[in-house]
């Protein structure tokens, strides 16, 4: 094709309230929100109990967000876990994570697959601790996106993760938590 | 489609004429294609699906042969128009310029009209005689140069072996994402003997072969460029995502200049695996 073929507009400044930018747009996916907020703590890493093209999505989207490399694990499914449920599955992705990538965390977010065979997450959880006697925190977050978007993905995560880690240390301190919803590093001032 | 294909009147399309099944007019890549056959004479009814329109769909099972790229994803349609209108289907590639003639060669043997033939003749003559002198300057540029690929299907993979191997580049790593057992046969059979293959792998063991392999330019999707660049290794992504076509004779020219641009990049010297080597000038480059 040659160039000379392609029409050239100078550009245009646009004024209107209504931007023409899509800000935020996607924000109907749950466990990309459990996903953001895994990616903020160091040691950390999202697993997706259900199918792969999830976590393959949720990867694209927040490499191509933070142009860095994102790592999120998935429990695979196929045919057989959708009818018989992912216990196995999410069982050797647990061992696949934990020996290839040694996390401080490890955050386990449900798929809308997952969540609609109604596959019980916590119980699998315990039986995976029983089994292997591992003491590394599990999260579980149960985020189906039929019931919420990606900035409300993050919270059903922080609300377990806060119930699974903190643990009663007598006199409040006086400090917040700050439990963002979905922003971008550029929205936090760096550490002094 | 098969709903749409057969609805409409096919009265008005030639003999020599095909659908393109599988080419998803990526960068324009269809109107590329298009015009090479419409120089040849043979007419392209409908192309499934890139810049389509649902008429020439209708009109689609009047074509005398389908040619499928996308291998993958159109080869159930192709095999059901066969059964539904026999209309023979070929595989092809217009990756790389080996496999943009064999393509156009291989449609005009199905047209049966030696004035087809001679205009495809002349065409990957004129074509090739035109971007051989560019892309003969980046093989010497690119000379020792080692490739990992890592794409989607493997028919892509195929093909990019080829390219690579005219640049004069060695793939020392390549894999699919949905590779079959036969398919990865054929990888093997096109590959060299020490070139590692890795299916449906994860961005671990990606990075962890790619330093082992000592790449000099990596080729794959939007998710392994900034692991590539982490490494300090040259990028060059083949996906949807493209806004630069690679189809055919000027698509192979400018994947040669993304890869020698990338490849020979001066910035990989000043990566800590490459300036240890880089200080030794009479050393081995590894």
């Amino acid at each position: 094709m040659s160039c000379a073929a392609v029409k050239t507009t100078a550009p245009s400044v646009h004024s209107s309230a209504k931007p023409d930018a899509t800000v935020n747009p996607c924000t109907l996916c749950a466990p990309l929100g459990a996903a953001l907020a895994t990616a903020g703590v160091r040691g950390a890493i999202p697993l997706l109990h259900g199918a792969q093209g999830c976590a393959t999505y949720i990867r694209r989207y927040l490499i191509s967000h933070f142009r860095e490399p994102m790592d999120v694990a998935s429990s695979s499914f196929g045919e057989a876990q959708t009818v018989f449920g992912g216990e196995d599955n999410l069982g050797r992705a647990l061992d696949n994570v934990l020996k290839q990538y040694r996390p401080e965390l490890v955050t386990v977010a449900t798929t809308c697959l997952a969540e609609t065979i109604g596959d019980d997450v916590p119980l699998l959880l315990t039986r995976y601790r029983t089994r292997t006697g591992s003491a590394l925190p599990l999260v579980h977050a149960a985020t189906p996106s039929y019931k919420d978007g990606t900035s409300r993905g993050s919270i059903p995560w922080c609300t377990p993760w806060s119930k699974s880690l903190a643990c009663d240390q007598g006199t409040p301190l006086r400090a917040v938590n700050l439990l963002p919803p979905l922003v971008s590093p550029a929205d936090l001032p760096p550490p002094p | 489609m098969l709903t749409l294909i057969g609805t409409g009147d096919t009265t008005a399309v030639t003999p020599q004429s095909i659908n393109l099944l599988g080419d998803f007019n990526v960068a324009g890549e269809s109107w590329i294609i298009r015009k090479y056959f419409e120089e040849m004479g043979v007419e392209v009814v409908s192309v499934l699906t890139g810049d389509g329109r649902v008429d020439e769909i209708r009109r689609a099972h009047g074509a005398r042969l389908n040619v499928v790229q996308c291998a993958g994803s159109m080869t159930p349609l192709a095999k059901a128009m066969q059964e539904r209108y026999g209309i023979p289907f070929i595989r092809v590639s217009f990756f790389g310029i080996e496999d943009t003639a064999d393509a156009l060669y291989r449609t005009a043997e199905h047209m049966n009209s030696p004035e087809i033939m001679e205009g495809a003749r002349a065409l990957v003559s004129r074509e090739i005689s035109r971007v051989l002198p560019e892309l003969r300057v980046c093989k010497q540029d690119l000379a020792g140069k080692r490739a990992g690929l890592y794409v989607g299907g493997a028919f892509k993979a195929f093909s990019l072996v080829r390219a690579l191997r005219q640049l004069g580049v060695s793939v020392v790593l390549a894999g699919t994402q949905t590779g079959s057992k036969e398919e990865y046969e054929e990888l093997q059979a096109v590959c060299d003997e020490h070139t590692v293959i890795v299916d449906d792998t994860n961005p671990l063991e990606l990075a962890s072969f790619l330093v082992e392999q000592d790449v000099d330019v990596f080729i794959g999707g939007v998710k392994e460029r900034p692991i590539a660049y982490k490494l300090g290794i040259g990028f060059c992504d083949h996906n949807h995502e493209r806004k630069i076509a690679l189809a055919g004779f000027d698509g192979a020219l400018a994947f040669a200049r993304e890869v020698r641009a990338t490849a020979t990049s001066p910035i990989w010297n000043l990566m800590p695996r490459r300036m240890r080597t880089a200080a030794m000038p009479m050393g081995d480059k590894r």
